[in-house]
């Protein structure tokens, strides 16, 4: 039996991190709000809300709607813009002891170049996460992540303005994947964060119309699982730089059902409303399951599961 | 963390459930509410937000109203099971000033109500609340609150009970003529806490309000249930469920 303690740590295109579960983004706010409910030293790393380059109010209301097994949100990246997120979220969050990155959201590729020219260098940073995908903003990013010239493009215009490492975030909402997964991979891209929410609906019986204001919104939630899974053993397939599973993840075995399919780590969204301790218990189960199988680390599940 | 059900006590679409939880007992305010996880299955998703009735050194009392399968299931459960809770959250009412101070009770919603009567009254401060419901079978809390020392009037829609008429008619009536130093708290349905900031705001007397929305996280992370306050998004789970009622734009909450 193998009685030394399996190594967790991952090399995320550069984003070093002590174990390969994070708490993804728009999901763990700036991170402080979850003091008290996360161990952010049990956990590797937080990804941030999307952060554009002017603060945003965000939808109107409403904007969430209960599903069976998920949920629907149309939040339309609320945030507070790149300059008070440098200036007071980003000093509280790199007290945080986790990696931090900050996830990147725009309408055209100069908001999102300028928002990313004033992310680069900020001490505490351990890299960007572009949202090419924001499913609930007429122009939140989706249109460049749906295409893979223009995403190509876009990718390619970040890389050379930025030394951190560069994730960029996909949509399952297209029709091939892959081309996508490739085009943001030869663009430069250092790791693929797979995926973002699946484009839903729901109506109110009584008023007989959408719950949403924003009439459509993305479903997140164990819902999604599968087909997050698929998309990760597609996009792991296709690419050779590393690829973050993310939808639906609430437990170990889901975790490692991701790994298996090819991902070097995942992230754990909706789960942490229903239970903020999601990503430690994660963890933990990783590392029994690991212990328990007698491999040495995490390294030696990542894409075991492929045929 | 897990909290056991010491009591249970279901009375119509209503219950009463009393659970052990020290640490979020100590540090409860009056206002502040608990997120409670009802299944781990598919339904229901979210955690249920409940304000905090009562506290006492170790527990704390949960109103509970029976509006669809999640609090079905909770009003339902007995003593000696374990509910999945987090809290306490959100901001809760001031207590600012040293002054008498009128509670605004609307049925289910006067459940932070009992808990304030009592944090007031241990300060020593004079308590009248005003409770309204439909019928008699609404006013919740009237005995637990009048053990506070607070006095008590309610309303009724129906004239079952008390005053026939609106609660806020109960209000009209009695705020003229007090001294200066009174405030106001409600808690209840939105037309009610709309008209409650209206009178306030007719009689200049500060008042406070104690807001229900539908929540996905309830820990100020998703932003879903925001309102508008003084212009700008605000998240009821986070710098509310209460709210200064002048702050609030009551045609965008």
């Amino acid at each position: 039996m193998n009685r030394t303690r399996p190594a967790l740590n991952v090399n995320l295109g550069g984003v070093k991190l002590r174990n390969p579960v994070l708490l993804a983004s728009g999901t763990c706010g700036y991170g402080t709000e979850l003091l008290g409910q996360v161990r952010f030293q049990s956990i590797g790393g937080l990804v941030s809300k999307s952060i554009t380059l002017q603060p945003k109010p965000g939808n109107p209301m409403p904007r969430v709607a209960e599903c069976s097994s998920g949920m629907l949100n149309a939040i339309g990246l609320e945030n507070v813009g790149v300059r008070t997120f440098c200036g007071e979220k980003l000093p509280e969050m790199r007290k945080l002891p986790c990696a931090i990155l900050a996830n990147v959201a725009g309408s055209t590729p100069e908001e999102y170049i300028e928002v990313v020219e004033y992310l680069d260098g900020r001490r505490g940073l351990a890299g960007l996460e572009l949202n090419l995908s924001c499913p609930n903003v007429r122009r939140g990013g989706m249109e460049f992540g749906r295409e893979p010239g223009l995403l190509g493009s876009l990718v390619a215009a970040i890389r050379r303005r930025t030394r951190l490492p560069l994730w960029v975030k996909l949509t399952p909402n297209v029709t091939d994947i892959i081309a996508l997964a490739r085009a943001a991979e030869d663009a430069g891209a250092d790791a693929l964060t797979v995926m973002n929410t699946l484009l839903g609906m729901r109506m109110d019986i009584q008023q007989r119309c959408p719950i949403l204001a924003n009439l459509t919104g993305g479903l997140s939630g164990p819902a999604i699982k599968p087909v997050a899974l698929r998309m990760v053993y597609q996009v792991a397939g296709a690419v050779s730089i590393p690829v973050i599973g993310v939808g639906g993840i609430e437990t170990a075995e889901d975790a490692i059902e991701f790994i298996l399919a090819g991902a070097s780590a995942v992230q754990i969204g909706t789960a942490t409303f229903r239970n903020p301790g999601s990503a430690e218990q994660a963890v933990q189960g990783l590392a029994a399951y690991l212990r328990q199988s007698g491999m040495t680390g995490v390294n030696e599940l990542i894409g075991a599961g492929r045929k | 963390m897990q909290a056991g059900i010491i009591k249970a006590r279901r009375f119509g679409p209503y219950a009463r459930l009393v659970l052990k939880a020290p640490q979020i007992a100590q540090r409860a305010r009056p206002g502040q509410f608990v997120e409670i996880l009802i299944s781990g299955k598919a339904a229901p998703f979210w955690r249920r937000p409940f304000s905090i009735c009562r506290v006492e050194k170790t527990t704390l009392e949960l109103l509970i109203k029976v509006v669809g399968p999640g609090s079905n299931l909770l009003a339902n459960m007995r003593s000696g099971e374990f509910v999945d809770i987090i809290g306490p959250l959100g901001r809760g009412f001031t207590l600012r000033g040293r002054g008498g101070m009128l509670l605004v009770g609307g049925g289910f919603g006067a459940a932070p109500l009992l808990f304030l009567a009592e944090r007031l009254r241990a300060c020593g401060r004079q308590v009248e609340v005003l409770i309204g419901g439909h019928s008699r079978e609404d006013l919740l809390l009237r005995s637990s609150i009048k053990l506070t020392g607070a006095s008590v009037a309610c309303a009724t829609e129906d004239g079952s009970y008390g005053k026939q008429g609106k609660v806020t008619d109960l209000l009209i009536e009695r705020l003229p003529g007090r001294k200066p130093g009174w405030t106001l708290a409600a808690s209840g349905p939105r037309p009610m806490l709309a008209a409650v900031a209206g009178i306030a705001a007719r009689h200049e007397i500060h008042a406070e309000v104690c807001l229900e929305k539908v929540m996905a996280c309830g820990m100020g992370i998703c932003q879903g249930c925001v309102i508008k306050v003084g212009g700008a998004y605000q998240r009821v789970c986070k710098e509310g469920p209460v709210f200064s009622a002048q702050a609030v734009d009551w045609n965008n909450v």
